[in-house]
């Protein structure tokens, strides 16, 4: 046969040929290279769409669920056609497969999943502020942590937290990582960075015995006074997993004038953070909701091969890098297993440090332009991570703690 | 959702139009395919609120004028794809009205308000499908949500032997200007 049209390339691809006709295509692309090429282009694009709306289709059922409407299944339409079936999904590792077209790294694409509210909220409220913030805190996280116990298997450490400590950002510092940011590196988020995968961390309602159950640790959800008992809610764990795109790093590092660069190893690495199922507690007083958050330590997991000293040097001396944290760290003291909080103090956001029955805790209370107030307490106890949230400022957030224990 | 519309009925009270069992048929199907359906019509349209008025609008032709042959599934499916892409054109149309709207109106349906870690592939893809030609879209989505050919070709108005060369561009096409957003 003549060499087919790229039409019917692509309804052999799809199923669409009768018996006799996808035979003659087999038949001739045996025979013609420039056919089997033209097919492999067309099914390289084919498995790429698929790929994507897959995503969106996770999405659109996502949504389709929240919108209320009773909907059966959350998989994504696909056909299932009898000649070429389609591929079945993601593998459960992303990979990287490098495209060949376009030289971007394919790691498999984020499936999307309902993700904490309570502490992410409020970060997010206050995004472009706290995005510097962010980038400390995990930063932080991932390097100033000791490794508490030894891996499963040598291709992983393992980091986690047992106390926290506030840390203080200047306006000042403030201001100068929001210029960086917005002259250089643009819109810096986790995922200009390189691939994020996000799985798990589904909410659902519970009765109290549930969420003793779901959670792997002590939960404990005190009475308020006369207020009936809380609606109590657990999210499952979520786990976040992420590879840097070294080269986008790199410049996004340029961009805020570090003197070192990231090494070329890590590139593509996975680093995995594996939070804990979170259960959270909302209560009704005083017309205002409050909202107690509890968790225990995430777990950060850093591949093998990755000198965890060189990078957190490299970090470390990126100028945005407040000077408390720097100095912290150059103490040696007690910087082992601690999770760094950053504290702030400017028109938008005030922080305060505070001593809640004998522990160290720390309220944040952000103002928004529309005059919209937020408080957030947060401490840590016997291994257990604590948030208290409300629409609300400090002096009222404070009172319900108080009258919580 | 608030169940089955309403079935006409005459003075005595006893509905009419529709013979007893024929209502049992149209309740069932409305309780098994309805899900889908709604799904589907999201899936296509990307916004949930059309989709409701889609599917509300499937299962109300599906009362009033019942299809002859029995595949139930198959006829609504048709309907909603139908009904999906007039919506699209539609919405084009508003769209080039209000140019400054763009992709936040591609994003409509969906409340932020839990969302927090966005999954920056999904809001690329709205993206990339909002700014294809309406055929094309629903060429795309269409196939990608189970629907053959002879389906595509009957709801985009296509000649069927022009669906595969319509895809085969309509995917480089998306592919192409997916990688420029990255």
């Amino acid at each position: 046969m003549k060499c087919p049209e790229t039409g019917m390339l692509q309804a052999y691809i799809d199923g669409e040929l009768g018996i006799k006709a996808r035979k003659d295509i087999e038949c001739h692309l045996r025979a013609c290279a420039e056919c089997a090429d033209a097919l492999a282009v067309l099914k390289e694009t084919d498995d790429f769409v698929y790929e994507m709306l897959s995503v969106y289709g996770k999405e659109a059922a996502y949504q389709s669920h929240v919108h209320g409407t009773r909907v059966g299944g959350i998989s994504a339409g696909s056909g299932n056609h009898a000649d070429s079936p389609r591929k079945s999904g993601y593998g459960e590792i992303p990979e990287k497969t490098a495209s060949a077209a376009s030289g971007i790294r394919d790691v498999h694409p984020v499936v999307r999943q309902k993700t904490m509210k309570g502490v992410w909220n409020f970060m997010n409220r206050y995004r472009k502020l706290t995005t510097a913030a962010c980038i400390v805190l995990v930063a932080a996280a991932c390097i100033i942590i000791q490794p508490v116990r030894a891996a499963i298997s040598d291709a992983l450490r393992i980091f986690r937290v047992d106390k926290l400590e506030g840390v203080r950002i200047t306006p000042q510092e403030i201001a100068r990582i929001r210029e960086s940011l917005s002259s250089g590196a643009g819109d810096l988020t986790l995922e200009n960075l390189g691939r994020i995968r996000l799985t798990g961390g589904l909410s659902r309602t519970v009765t109290r015995d549930e969420l003793i159950d779901s959670c792997g640790f002590d939960v404990f959800i005190p009475e308020y006074g006369q207020a009936p008992g809380p609606e109590l809610t657990v999210t499952e764990p979520l786990t976040l997993e992420f590879a840097l795109d070294v080269e986008k790093a790199n410049r996004v590092l340029d961009s805020l004038n570090a003197p070192e660069k990231l090494p070329a190893e890590i590139d593509g690495k996975t680093f995995t953070v594996a939070f804990a199922a979170q259960a959270r507690a909302e209560y009704v007083a005083g017309g205002k909701t409050f909202t107690l958050h509890e968790t225990t330590s995430p777990e950060i997991a850093v591949p093998a091969g990755v000198d965890i000293d060189s990078l957190f040097n490299v970090v470390v001396k990126i100028p945005i890098f407040p000077a408390e944290l720097k100095s912290r760290l150059k103490s040696v003291s007690d910087w082992k297993n601690v999770f760094y909080l950053p504290l702030f103090n400017d028109s938008q956001l005030d922080s305060e440090e505070i001593v809640l029955n004998g522990t160290n805790a720390y309220v944040t209370t952000g103002k928004d332009k529309n005059g919209g107030i937020h408080s957030i307490l947060i401490w840590m106890k016997d291994g257990i991570i604590y948030g208290l949230s409300a629409d609300t400022d400090k002096g009222e957030l404070l009172d319900f703690a108080k009258g919580l224990e | 959702m608030t169940g089955t519309p309403d079935a006409p009925v005459n003075g005595n009270g006893m509905k009419t139009g529709m013979e007893t069992d024929e209502a049992m048929a149209f309740n069932q199907a409305y309780e098994k395919y309805y899900p889908e359906i709604f799904r589907q019509a999201a899936y296509l349209t990307g916004c949930a609120q059309a989709a409701e008025d889609i599917a509300q609008e499937a299962f109300f032709r599906l009362y009033s004028s019942p299809p002859s042959h029995s595949n139930t599934e198959a006829w609504l499916r048709r309907v909603a794809g139908n009904l999906a892409y007039n919506f699209l054109r539609g919405e084009k149309r508003r769209r080039k009205m209000e140019p400054a709207v763009a992709e936040d109106d591609a994003e409509k349906v969906v409340s932020i308000e839990d969302r927090v870690l966005v999954n920056n592939d999904v809001r690329l893809v709205r993206k990339v499908l909002a700014n294809l030609p309406p055929r094309d879209r629903m060429c795309l989505l269409l196939k990608f949500s189970g629907y053959r050919y002879d389906e595509i070709a009957e709801i985009v108005n296509i000649a069927k032997t022009s669906v595969g060369a319509t895809l085969a561009r309509a995917q480089a096409k998306f592919r192409k200007m997916y990688l420029k957003e990255v």
